[in-house]
């Protein structure tokens, strides 16, 4: 199963339902202001290097880069990817839950 | 070669798209570039679904600072370009203020604000589009 | 069939909570196996009590009646934001069973769609 996050972390209340909904061997792609998440020291940040390690995290290069993340501040945890790859992993996982 | 286009061939799938945001949310871009990289990957879109405020993609009457880009003309020639089912939530549109012809004389209105290429329908479509995709993608939810 | 899940998740003053629950009642309309959980402030909708044309509002109550009627199948609340919120189960307006993270996960999985609405 494929997680979409849209929302800042700190705008909204789906970051934390959606992590508490998130199973083991499941992906997660953070787009949007969910990409904010990524920023270091925040609890947002920590939140999801808490996720098992079996959780994928991805997030889009796009929506990184037009908010100013910085692609040397992501953690290793996360494959950065575009939209082609959004939509190949929408492919490989056999349902989409967008928050 | 042949094993190639094989391989595409099996991997082809039908998506809906649903979008409920307006056209001054990050998502109508989202939703947009992701439906251009659903095409250019080889698959098919079979149905767009535009709920909520995402109804207001379908009026033809927004007007852009010139140098900003209009979001709501990009989608309208994409489903344009590839002769796409864009189905606009008849419900949340007539709430909103987005009216094709026949709906502003049903209701007496001055004036229509959206025509072709979209469609004013129920949320059956939506319903219906849910189950014949093998894969369903929201945006701006 | 595939099987759909609404995930409710706006307060009840908020156009967006009747509009998930028009998605949930025409799905089920069409036969659609069909499920909605009230989650995050959606689980504002099922506090008793609610005056709503005080705010010029029309009531959402007949809605949230009709979906065992219409075919909803399961009515489902997390209990987390219930907790969070000061509320329980017991001041409902609705049969709506409780549901825990775990078992939301599991819901997740169960079911074929999940919209978040």
């Amino acid at each position: 199963m494929l997680h979409i996050l849209r929302h800042s972390p700190h705008a909204d209340s789906r970051f934390a339902s959606c992590l508490r909904a998130i199973n083991a061997d499941q992906s997660l792609l953070l787009i949007e202001d969910a990409v904010y998440t990524l920023l270091p020291g925040t609890s947002g940040r920590n939140a999801l290097e808490y996720l098992p390690a079996s959780v994928s995290l991805y997030t889009l290069e796009s929506d990184l880069l037009g908010r100013g993340v910085a692609l040397d501040d992501i953690s290793s945890r996360i494959e950065v990817i575009d939209y082609q790859m959004m939509v190949a992993l929408c492919t490989e996982h056999a349902k989409v839950v967008s928050w | 070669m042949a094993g190639l286009l094989c391989f595409h061939w099996v991997g082809f799938m039908k998506f809906a798209i649903a979008l409920l945001a307006g056209p001054q949310d990050p998502a109508a871009r989202s939703a947009l570039e992701f439906a251009r990289a659903v095409l250019s990957s080889g698959h098919q879109i079979s149905h767009l679904f535009f709920y909520r405020e995402a109804v207001h993609l379908a009026s033809l009457l927004g007007v852009q600072p010139q140098d900003e880009q209009d979001i709501t003309a990009e989608w309208r020639q994409f489903i344009t370009e590839h002769r796409l089912d864009a189905v606009v939530c008849i419900a949340a549109a007539l709430r909103r203020g987005v009216l094709d012809k026949a709906e502003a004389q049903r209701w007496e209105r001055p004036a229509a604000n959206t025509a072709a290429p979209w469609e004013l329908s129920g949320l059956g479509q939506w319903v219906d589009a849910l189950q014949s995709a093998d894969r369903a993608v929201t945006f701006g939810t | 069939m595939k099987s759909l899940l609404i995930i409710s998740r706006h307060a009840p003053t908020r156009h967006a909570a009747r509009e998930a629950l028009d998605v949930a009642l025409a799905a089920a309309a069409f036969d659609v196996p069909c499920g909605i959980l009230f989650m995050d402030d959606g689980v504002f909708q099922l506090m008793r009590g609610q005056d709503a044309a005080q705010i010029g509002q029309k009531s959402l109550a007949a809605n949230l009646q009709a979906l065992p009627l219409f075919g909803v199948e399961d009515v489902l609340v997390c209990q987390h934001s219930l907790g969070e919120r000061g509320l329980q189960a017991s001041q409902c307006l609705l049969e709506a069973r409780v549901v825990n993270n775990a078992e939301i996960a599991t819901l997740i999985e169960h079911y074929d769609q999940i919209l978040t609405l």
